[in-house]
């Protein structure tokens, strides 16, 4: 039984939200993406964790959700917007990414895929950030 | 400082072409509803890693309205701080600043 449930846009196919209340629930949480398969790019535009459960779980279930859709190894992770204060911060003062609350997310996610990201890659926008991470597979 | 243009600057009206009403019921509880976009900023914008739902289309006119408020605030830090300074205690300012050390 997954963890989450995998919505897929019936007007857009690469359009999917992943929902995490099922993990834990009442915790509710998720996470919106688009995945652009010529690029094999994941790009995540939206994400709430689930209240309920411990740390540093949501990776996993992203890593659950690209699985379910159809993405198992995307070359390319995008968090598009970012809003976490801390991160955006550490992007302003010149960061790459790495280290910062939503690094350390994809860290996970990566991980549980079984890559390791290879390149951070900030991408600076009239209003905030985009980060990229590049990924390798054995 | 990288400047390739991300899928979003390239595909912005593209990509947010898709209704979200029923993510956004999914992801919000009644009761986040039934504060309006200025106080549940205030309470709950710092648990949103990632926030774009503002760009989305919306059935429900009410939902749309309040989602596109609660965006407008979400990428305007002043105005979440202003609205914290509005709807909370100095002991809740102070657990959401714990809170924010939570990794996701």
């Amino acid at each position: 039984m997954p963890l989450i449930d995998a919505l897929q846009d019936p007007q857009n196919p690469n359009r999917w939200f992943f929902d995490f209340d099922r993990a834990a629930p009442g915790g509710r949480g998720g996470a919106s993406l688009l995945l652009d398969p010529s690029r094999s790019l994941a790009s995540f535009d939206g994400g709430h964790r689930n209240d309920l459960l411990p740390r540093r779980s949501t990776g996993t279930l992203l890593a659950e959700g690209l699985l379910i859709a159809g993405m198992p190894q995307p070359a390319i992770i995008e968090g598009n917007n970012i809003r976490e204060r801390k991160t955006l911060r550490a992007l302003k003062s010149g960061s790459d990414g790495q280290g910062t609350v939503i690094g350390n997310l994809f860290e996970i996610l990566v991980s549980a895929l079984g890559g390791v990201i290879v390149k951070w890659e900030p991408i600076r926008y009239v209003g905030g950030f985009h980060l990229w991470v590049h990924v390798q597979y054995p | 400082m990288n400047t390739t243009l991300s899928l979003a600057n390239t595909t912005d009206d593209a990509r947010f072409d898709s209704e979200a009403d029923e993510i956004v019921r999914r992801l919000f509880s009644p009761d986040d509803f039934a504060l309006t976009p200025e106080e549940y900023a205030a309470r709950h914008a710092h648990e949103w890693g990632l926030f774009s739902f503002h760009r989305f289309r919306y059935r429900d006119p009410n939902l749309g309205a309040w989602i596109r408020r609660l965006g407008e605030i979400i990428e305007d830090d002043t105005q979440v701080e202003k609205y914290k300074q509005q709807f909370l205690t100095p002991k809740e300012i102070a657990e959401i600043e714990v809170e924010s050390a939570d990794p996701y």
